[in-house]
């Protein structure tokens, strides 16, 4: 695992305020809130400019997935898979299509150039979810220029994904046995001009982000998760590596082909806000470092395994075969039932453990399809760890924990 | 499984099964974790064995409603609760399951062990309507204060019709809150 950079960490000026006698006021940031991205609501109970206690309130994009689930034929949740955590799609589509796959017990079978396609797209979707998070921590903690540079990259980065996928938010690309579409012949070419691009963009805004005396304020030493926390309250992912914890799934139940890539997992040391940030910045460059690999090699060859029993027709003939077409339909409809059984598979998501909970009795729909989400357990220990801190340190705690609302909430 | 695994799985197996308060019922394998079924009343227990064995770190808790399984109604035991658990880089992940029948939906909270699990469980009550005795803060969190009913039990129908909210019960808090 690698270590951050050392960087001194900043003493902050507690000031005395005197408990006895005052009262505590009750202040409620959001659903709605300028600042805080996404919709939670945290009622606080502030002394002055104290935080006495948190409730963190989430669930307002709660859209009842695991109802719909199931309600629905297992391919048909692909749509709704993707709207968890909407700023990486794909990755969660893996997760379910690999979770299903295990049910299958096809996940030996895999093609090889799917499961590279299926790492490349699951990188790129976890660098969004990182532009994502430091480009609106950034905005809301003033520091926009480097907003406005990150987003640029996650644009381009999005071109790139489009490309390959189609659709942004449901691209409805990862199935059952593989991938919808292959790589273009001139996808890599364009993928390796855009990497110089985006690490000047890193790095560009690191400097800025580094030598800003507000942005090292408010993130230095602030919001502490001691590493005796991270079992007990369920974190995983940036959180819990940030806090000294070095546990990701890819290294410790490695799925797909992570097992053959040689990647560095940085890990932090104390567990603060600045370290959740600093963090994601190198795991970006690490996933680069998995995407050049994957692309090196990448070899002609089959894109999704195939069985009669579940697999999907192909769509460029269910319009003109009748029996393709009369397929679709029922697929569609009635779905395929699955081998009963119960799975539990977790990939590593942008937050942290992205686990599937898949009980089937052998019908077409899930008794059971429960998500295991790492920014709910994120929002969790927001409420634990707000007390003692100041107002202004909540939406650099919030928008660094980066609480998703739809893998949230789900 | 590889022999570490096996070898982890064993010492929580012996474990539980000495323990007189866990109350082993049943143990077995499915795809990506291995499981041990205890009995309702020694659920807290079993947690704690788990807990002492190392399993310290908290993965999952939910809730599986087998209402649709006749032999799980034929032995009232129409709820499953399910709490998964790993140790910090390791691979294996155990689940310990307890059966809840319907009419005595109540276990003791987990969250003394691991506190995440206090979100976890207000969940599987917000959505199950599972009550966790020694819960610190029993309340729903993904629906509002005012929702009937409990969704994810398979006798809700996923179109029912809620109460429309009279404006008065907005501005005070509900009892959920």
């Amino acid at each position: 695992m690698k270590a951050l950079k050392k960087r001194a960490p900043k003493r902050r000026l507690v000031l005395d305020m005197p408990a006895a006698g005052m009262d505590t006021l009750a202040l409620v940031m959001g659903p709605d809130h300028p600042v805080l991205r996404g919709a939670v609501r945290i009622v606080l109970e502030v002394e002055g400019e104290a935080i006495a206690a948190a409730d963190v309130q989430v669930g307002f994009s709660h859209r009842g997935f695991e109802k719909e689930a199931e309600s629905t034929p297992y391919a048909n949740s692909f749509a709704l898979v993707e709207r968890l955590n909407y700023v990486s799609p794909l990755l969660n589509a893996v997760g379910f299509a690999l979770a299903l796959e295990s049910l299958l017990g096809v996940t030996q079978k895999i093609p090889e150039r799917a499961q590279l396609v299926r790492v490349i797209v699951s990188e790129l979707a976890r660098v969004a979810d990182h532009i994502n998070c430091l480009a609106t921590t950034a905005l809301s903690l003033g520091v926009s220029n480097a907003c406005h540079w990150l987003q640029r990259a996650r644009a381009e980065l999005w071109q790139l994904l489009e490309a390959v996928s189609g659709p942004r938010l449901g691209p409805s690309f990862i199935q059952l046995g593989g991938v919808a579409n292959d790589l273009d012949a001139d996808w890599p070419a364009a993928f390796h001009a855009w990497t110089p691009r985006v690490r000047r963009t890193l790095s560009h805004s690191e400097a800025l982000l580094g030598n800003s005396p507000v942005f090292r304020e408010r993130t230095v030493g602030v919001a502490c998760i001691k590493p005796a926390l991270i079992g007990a309250w369920g974190l995983s992912g940036p959180v819990a590596r940030a806090s000294g914890v070095a546990v990701d799934v890819r290294k410790d139940a490695p799925y797909l082909c992570y097992d053959s890539f040689d990647f560095d997992v940085p890990v932090g040391s104390h567990g603060d806000n600045w370290d959740r940030y600093a963090l994601r910045m190198e795991e970006m460059r690490q996933s680069l470092r998995i995407v050049e690999q994957a692309l090196k090699r990448l070899r002609p060859g089959p894109i999704c395994y195939r069985e009669a029993a579940w697999s999907p027709p192909s769509k460029d003939t269910i319009k003109t075969d009748p029996s393709n077409h009369l397929l679709h339909h029922a697929q569609a409809i009635f779905g395929t039932p699955m081998p009963a059984g119960q799975v539990y598979s977790a990939v590593e998501g942008a937050n942290g453990e992205l686990g599937f909970f898949v009980v089937s009795d052998g019908s077409a729909r899930p008794v059971k399809c429960r998500v295991r989400s790492p920014s709910f357990m994120n929002a969790a220990v927001l409420a634990h760890v707000l007390p003692g801190h100041f107002l202004a340190d909540v939406v650099p705690s919030y928008a660094l924990l980066n609480i998703v609302g739809g893998e949230c909430d789900r | 499984m590889t022999s570490p695994q096996l070898q982890l799985r064993g010492k929580l197996a012996e474990t539980l099964s000495r323990s007189a308060g866990a109350r082993l019922t049943g143990s077995g394998s499915a795809r990506g974790f291995e499981w041990f079924e205890v009995s309702q009343n020694g659920w807290f227990a079993s947690a704690a064995c788990a807990a002492a064995e190392g399993w310290d770190q908290l993965i999952d808790l939910t809730v599986v409603d087998w209402h649709n399984s006749h032999a799980a109604i034929q032995n009232n035991a129409r709820y499953e609760l399910v709490l998964l658990l790993a140790q910090q880089g390791q691979t294996p992940r155990v689940a310990l399951k307890c059966k809840l029948p319907p009419d005595v939906l109540t276990v003791s909270s987990v969250s003394p062990l691991w506190a995440g699990a206090a979100w976890l469980e207000r969940e599987a009550f917000d959505l199950y309507g599972v009550r966790f005795l020694g819960h610190p803060d029993l309340r729903r969190i993904l629906l509002y204060a005012e929702f009937v009913g409990h969704p994810l039990r398979k006798d809700y129908d996923k179109q029912h019709r809620q109460p429309m909210l009279r404006k008065s019960s907005v501005t005070k808090p509900g009892p959920g809150a």
